[in-house]
């Protein structure tokens, strides 16, 4: 207990001395600017939203991903050539005819150097490259990306005749050989839009609100998506469920930070009591075969005695019962008494076969050193620390099977990684720089078995980069395109609405089976407040796996270890080198961590936490590292690496009654730019915390319960807002703290199908489909977080008056009853843009003349195989113009095709010319609306034309609230059949009442009387969540104070009859939002129509005409009612029927001309006992099929057949 | 449309390699031909060469699997050519 106290007595000294020196600075910042009224001045919940608001105008929406790619080009890049290592290649003698003497041996090597990246460019087709804007890349189907360059050396030295190198070397330099395209994230630091300013912006038909961070491949943007994964370098332990050989397991992924070495893990199992081999613990380490008992692995390393070993493991050898647990362990390896015979028994058991003993030992030597727990080391001599290592996992293990510890839970949040952009390129770019590498030797070693001189530029494939980026970020593909990779890596970009973009841009992907049934992973979990949406994820097979993250959750970037190294040392931690085991068992000790390896121990870990706080938060090691203050396990763990989820919290002072942050600061950042959210983290007022580190500190809800009457004084951070909780779509709910919570992930689903205005340059894009909403209005009702998200500006919806009531019957099941007076004037109306696209293949450079097409009108009398749609609106050059009414299956773009007009028997054809052009879709119409002509990434001449056509609302489209509440119209009643209230006002939107009791969408009617009350009062309702001080009893108030019911209660009149309404009716403005399913895009029937080549059944899908599948289900119900000619109709006469002639002599199908009424058997030759049957197509292609395989399906039409 | 479904690729996990059972002969030099018999209760183990007969007997324990009692064998005909060559004994540098 002594020790105890020394701690905590120190740790009181060094507090009242930092603090004091504290004190002095900010005594000196406050007088030179704001004087003395802001020092003690508390921060009232309001000016929480001004740290916010500092956060977001800072760091935006997808920083993380900007961040990781960043710092990928800025250190990994380099780092992935750095870590390849020299191109070694030695030539091979070579024996010439009538060549006598021997050349002597050359040795090759080539080495890269600096890597070089230019500005964002593209090499035309006609060799001439230029700046590429990403807007062009987009409309030209071009890759925004610059060239990679590097600096090579190759040196070559001669051999002597016993192949050894001499002093004699040449060395050649070349300076920046092109090394391939790297694709660049818009509005990354490299991008040619990071500094352009909102007017540059427009000049360059760019967006002035987006956010960036995604990908321009082959014109199509493209997200990658975060990937979720365990922490390498962790030590986990499970427990098995019984009965099971096992009783616990302990896992432990190993992976070198630095470098690029795959990891390797080690498990370690205690075998359950009980059964043979009892308590006994043994180990897999890679390569070795078969699991050793773990005793053996320390003799191994050098640690033989069993006291050596036990002060490993058990560290205080006075603790019986653990000794007692491990003493199976030790009796188990009672045989192997020496390290050789350790070494050998591990030898003996890994990969190399038919070694004698010294080789076996020196290879398990090896596997030690190298294999076996990585990050402690590969280099010689870390036995100790992998003995140390390894004893800590066992000791942990013990101390699980004792019950002393807790089992480790898989789904905390802070043993995950987050993988992003810049770490997947990072890796892919690895795999391709090394192919390369393998390529660039292959080359050289050919030349110089050819004796030819090798020229670099040729050596190195730059296309093995250009394309294998290209390819991943194309396809989703990680990885090599043969190897099967995990898919689904990077999407397109979604562009629906500009919230849908952004939430895409957020999103996290865990890589599991999605049809694994375990429900654990998929649940949300307490260490996901406030870095994962609570509410935001798809239903369905990947509901849970797939999540997004919270407003303000950042993701860390990878730091170097060493600083945090050196700082530990400097503040007392001895290394492990140094250490003595017995130490370790001394209460106080605590053992230090970083990123997952054991460095060594501290005595007295308050004040070393104390002072790696105060080191964090005086900004001298990065922000977003991470140091948790396990007290229970006596561990103090540091992480640096990357993909850690951290958010910004208040940091409260010691004390734990004030926070930090005072009002001066508020004031600060409010008017001026140069104090910014980055200066509240160096002045140690808001720090990152990430998961894990949250475990080891107390964070108050809000400022106001710091001071609460009773409240403990062990708070040390404080919640910047709690609404900041939710995701990107579900920020747009009003009042989701009254909602049943699956409403607000049904409504996340369908903020992303809302219409809007995806961005603000949408007249200068050629989106393949785009909706735009006419009229669109900011809510009445909105949340904090849409100034954040551009929802004002960008809004996707509009206000409509709301009624919640029956009136005629047609607002049953989830229908709505619209207002057609109001449609008729706009009411949520929307343009659909469609852009098709065409190229004249093979034309301008590079291409043959014999086979480019061109962009003409294709002619009767010249051209084969033309369209049944109109070839009238098409211009002279092929193309329609813009303004042109063009209707389903019209020509859009005419192209022809040359093609032989002489066969190859001489026989001459009239037409020269084939037909590719380009028809409308035969269900849509609408006007042309921009042609863009231009050259794709071949130099062929390239179009993108744009279709534009006015959607106005009717019956069968679907609207939804922002509550969950979707519905589709089911009639429209013109103003005066609609109801009115008192003043005449008619609404909108007629929802049915029965739409609400089940859902318990309460917010959706608080929204309506905070939206009653705003567009009376004219002012903006705050519908933010968790937001204590407005309630419904005020709400209701100002209203009844503005002369309505207080409830949003209104007498309504029938507009069919007059009459007064016996109901009061709730009625009020309502955000609503139109979703892009339209009845005009789904509508299809079908008689008769185009049937499939293989199997002459009707196609499938409204886009081909297809037919209505008659399915397995159907069938089954025709079955039931025993309704056999009409299955028959359906599944045969209006399917696929089919005659054939039938041999009745041998079963199979006979030939038959019907004309000349000639049958015959081609087997048996039988010409007159053939009958006539009718099946469908598919059963004779099954049959014809079945023959192709030698099996004979035979029919006969009778019994007495054969 | 109407156009044949690839076969999906079935991705043969990588099987851990076992512990063999079976070995080369030290003799005869043909590989999977030398089986071994542990007799725990006599505390022996023993490797017969199936096609030369050529075996080996050792003792073990109760940590030992075959290829303990195959090592041994070849580490023995080590010594006992080295005993004949009385060349350097051991080659020492491992190609590892």
């Amino acid at each position: 207990m002594d020790d105890f106290d020394d701690d905590f007595d120190d740790l009181d000294e060094t507090t009242s001395a930092t603090s004091g020196a504290g004190g002095d600075t900010t005594g000196d910042e406050g007088e030179g600017s704001l004087g003395m009224g802001g020092e003690v001045e508390e921060i009232s919940q309001d000016d929480a939203w001004v740290v916010i608001s500092a956060f977001f105008d800072e760091k935006g929406l997808v920083r993380q991903q900007l961040d990781s790619y960043d710092s990928f080009l800025e250190v990994g890049l380099q780092e992935c050539v750095d870590d390849a290592g020299d191109i070694v290649v030695t030539s091979e003698p070579q024996y010439g005819p009538g060549a006598e003497e021997q050349d002597l041996l050359k040795r090759y090597k080539i080495s890269f150097g600096q890597v070089y990246m230019s500005s964002p460019n593209f090499p035309e087709a006609d060799r001439e490259t230029h700046l590429l804007w990403p807007a062009d890349a987009r409309i030209r189907n071009l890759t925004y990306g610059c060239n990679l360059y590097t600096d090579v050396t190759v040196r070559v030295v001669q051999l002597d005749e016993r192949g050894n190198e001499t002093e004699e070397q040449r060395e050649w330099e070349y300076e920046q050989e092109h090394l391939g395209r790297m694709p660049l994230m818009i509005l990354s630091r490299y991008c040619v839009l990071a500094k352009a300013s909102g007017r540059e912006l427009m000049e360059q038909n760019e967006c002035i609100y987006d956010q960036g961070g995604y990908f321009i491949i082959n014109g199509s943007e493209k997200v990658i998506i975060a990937q979720e994964r365990m922490s390498n370098n962790d030590v986990y332990c499970f427990r098995r469920k019984q009965p099971h050989k096992y009783s616990w397991v302990c896992e432990t992924r190993s992976n070198q930070v630095k470098g690029s070495r795959s990891t390797s893990t080690m498990y370690l199992q205690i075998y359950a009591p009980g059964r043979q081999k009892a308590n006994c613990i043994n180990a897999n380490i890679a390569h070795i075969r078969e699991e050793i008992p773990v005793v053996i692995v320390f003799r191994a390393l050098g640690f033989v005695t069993d006291k050596d070993i036990l002060s490993h493991i058990v560290y205080d050898l006075r603790d019986e019962e653990m000794l007692d647990r491990f003493r199976a362990s030790l009796e188990e390896a009672e045989v192997i008494k020496e390290r050789n015979l350790a070494l050998d028994f591990i030898g003996k058991r890994g990969s190399i076969e038919n070694a004698g003993r010294a080789k076996r030992i020196q290879y398990a030597k090896l596997i030690l050193q190298k294999e076996m727990l990585p990050h402690v080391g590969t280099e010689e001599n870390v036995e100790t620390r992998k003995a140390f290592f390894l004893g800590y996992t066992v000791h942990k293990m013990l101390m699980c099977s004792l019950g002393r510890a807790e089992e480790d839970d898989r789904d905390h949040y802070g043993k995950k990684r987050l993988d992003l952009a810049g770490v997947l390129i990072r890796g892919l770019f690895h795999q391709l720089f090394l192919r390369l590498c393998k390529d660039v030797r292959r080359y050289i070693r050919s030349c110089l078995n050819e004796a030819k001189n090798f020229n670099i530029t040729q050596a190195i494939k730059s296309r093995i980069i250009t394309d294998g980026l290209k390819y991943s970020l194309a396809t989703g593909n990680w990885g090599d395109r043969l190897t099967a990779t995990r898919a689904g890596v990077s999407q397109v970009l979604n562009r629906l609405t500009y919230a849908a973009s952004l939430s895409h841009l957020r999103r996290l992907n865990t890589p599991l089976g999605r049809e694994g049934k375990q429900a654990k992973p998929r649940q949300l979990h307490n260490s996901h407040w406030g870095m994962v949406c609570p509410a935001e994820t798809p239903e369905g097979h990947a509901v849970g796996l797939v999540k997004n993250l919270a407003l303000m959750a950042y993701i860390s970037k990878e730091s170097p270890s060493v600083p945090i190294l050196e700082v530990l040392t400097e503040y007392g931690t001895e290394g492990l080198d140094e250490t003595l085991p017995s130490e370790i068992a001394l209460p106080t000790v605590t053992r230090i961590f970083c990123n997952g390896n054991w460095v060594g121990i501290h005595r007295k870990p308050m004040v070393l936490m104390k002072n790696l706080l105060d080191t964090r938060r005086n900004n001298d090691i990065p922000p977003d590292v991470s140091i948790i203050n396990a007290i229970s396990e006596q561990e103090l763990r540091i992480y640096t690496d990357a993909g850690r989820v951290l958010r910004p919290l208040f940091v409260v002072e010691s004390g734990g009654k004030r926070l930090k942050i005072k009002k001066r600061h508020i004031r600060q950042l409010a008017p001026m730019k140069d104090y910014t959210f980055t200066n509240l983290l160096q002045d140690g007022l808001v720090e990152y915390i990430d998961t894990e580190e949250e475990e080891t500190c107390m964070v108050a809800m809000d400022p106001g319960d710091l001071t609460l009457e009773g409240s403990p004084r062990t708070y040390t951070h404080c919640e910047i807002h709690p609404s900041m909780i939710l995701g990107v779509v579900a920020s747009v709910i009003p009042f989701p703290d009254h909602n049943q919570s699956p409403r607000n992930t049904y409504q996340s689903a369908m903020g992303k199908q809302a219409m809007g205005v995806y961005t603000s340059a949408y007249q200068n894009r050629m989106d393949t489909m785009a909706h735009v909403l006419h009229y669109p209005q900011r809510p009445l009702v909105t949340t904090k977080a849409m100034e954040y998200l551009k929802f004002r500006e960008l809004p996707s919806g509009t206000n409509a008056v709301v009624a919640i009531m029956i009136y005629s019957g047609y607002n049953q099941e989830d229908s709505l009853i619209m207002n057609q007076s109001a449609i008729d004037r706009g009411f949520f109306r929307s343009s659909f843009y469609r852009c098709y696209q065409d190229e004249e293949k093979g034309r301008g450079a590079g291409g043959s003349l014999l086979s480019s097409e061109t962009f003409e009108i294709p002619t009767r009398d010249t051209t084969e195989g033309m369209r049944f749609g109109s070839y009238e609106s098409l211009d002279e050059d092929g193309l329609c113009p813009p303004g042109v009414r063009v209707n389903g299956g019209d020509i859009l773009i005419g192209k022809t095709s040359p093609i032989m007009s002489s066969g190859a028997d001489g026989t001459v054809n009239r037409l020269s010319k084939k037909d590719g052009s380009t028809s409308m879709r035969t269900q849509e119409s609408g006007i042309v609306d921009r042609v863009v002509l231009t050259t794709n990434e071949k130099g062929f001449k390239f179009v993108k034309v744009r279709i534009r056509n006015v959607r106005i609302p009717q019956i069968g489209d679907k609207f939804s609230s922002r509550h969950g509440q979707k519905g589709t119209i089911g009639m429209t009643y013109r103003q005066e059949d609609m109801p009115f209230t008192q003043q005449g006002i008619t609404p909108d939107i007629i929802v049915n009442p029965h739409a609400i009791p089940s859902r318990m969408t309460i917010g959706q009617l608080v929204e309506c009387l905070t939206g009653k009350v705003s567009s009376l009062a004219g002012s903006e309702g705050d519908g933010t969540a968790f937001n204590t001080s407005l309630t419904v009893d005020n709400v209701a108030r100002v209203l009844h104070s503005l002369g309505y019911q207080r409830h949003g209660n209104e007498t309504l009149h029938s507009g069919m009859t007059g009459r007064q309404l016996t109901a009061k009716i709730f009625i009020g403005p309502t955000f609503y939002q139109r979703l892009k399913h339209l009845v005009d895009d789904k509508i299809h029937s079908r008689a008769r129509g185009p049937v499939a080549m293989l199997t002459r059944q009707p196609l499938e899908g409204r886009g081909r005409d297809g037919g209505l599948r008659m399915g397995e289900m159907e069938r089954d119900c025709l079955i039931s009612h025993g309704a056999a000619a009409f299955i028959r109709d359906r599944l045969f006469l209006n399917s696929d029927p089919y005659r054939v002639h039938v041999c009745d002599v041998c079963g199979l199908i006979a030939k038959a001309n019907l004309r000349t009424g000639d049958f015959m058997c081609l087997s048996c030759k039988e010409k007159n006992r053939i009958s006539q049957i009718f099946m469908p197509y598919a059963c004779k292609l099954l049959f014809q099929e079945l023959m192709s395989m030698c099996i004979a399906p035979r029919m006969f039409t009778s019994t007495k057949g054969r | 449309m109407g156009g044949r479904k690839k076969a999906s690729k079935k991705v043969a996990k990588k099987k851990r390699p076992s512990l063999r059972t079976v070995f080369k002969c030290v003799q005869c030099n043909n590989d999977g031909v030398v089986e071994c018999v542990i007799r725990k209760e006599q505390g022996t183990g023993e490797v017969v060469c199936r096609v030369c007969g050529a075996s080996f007997i050792c003792a073990v324990n109760y940590l030992s699997k075959p290829i303990d009692v195959y090592c041994e064998w070849i580490d023995e005909c080590e010594r006992i050519s080295g005993e004949q060559e009385q060349v350097e004994g051991d080659v020492g540098e491992g190609g590892m």
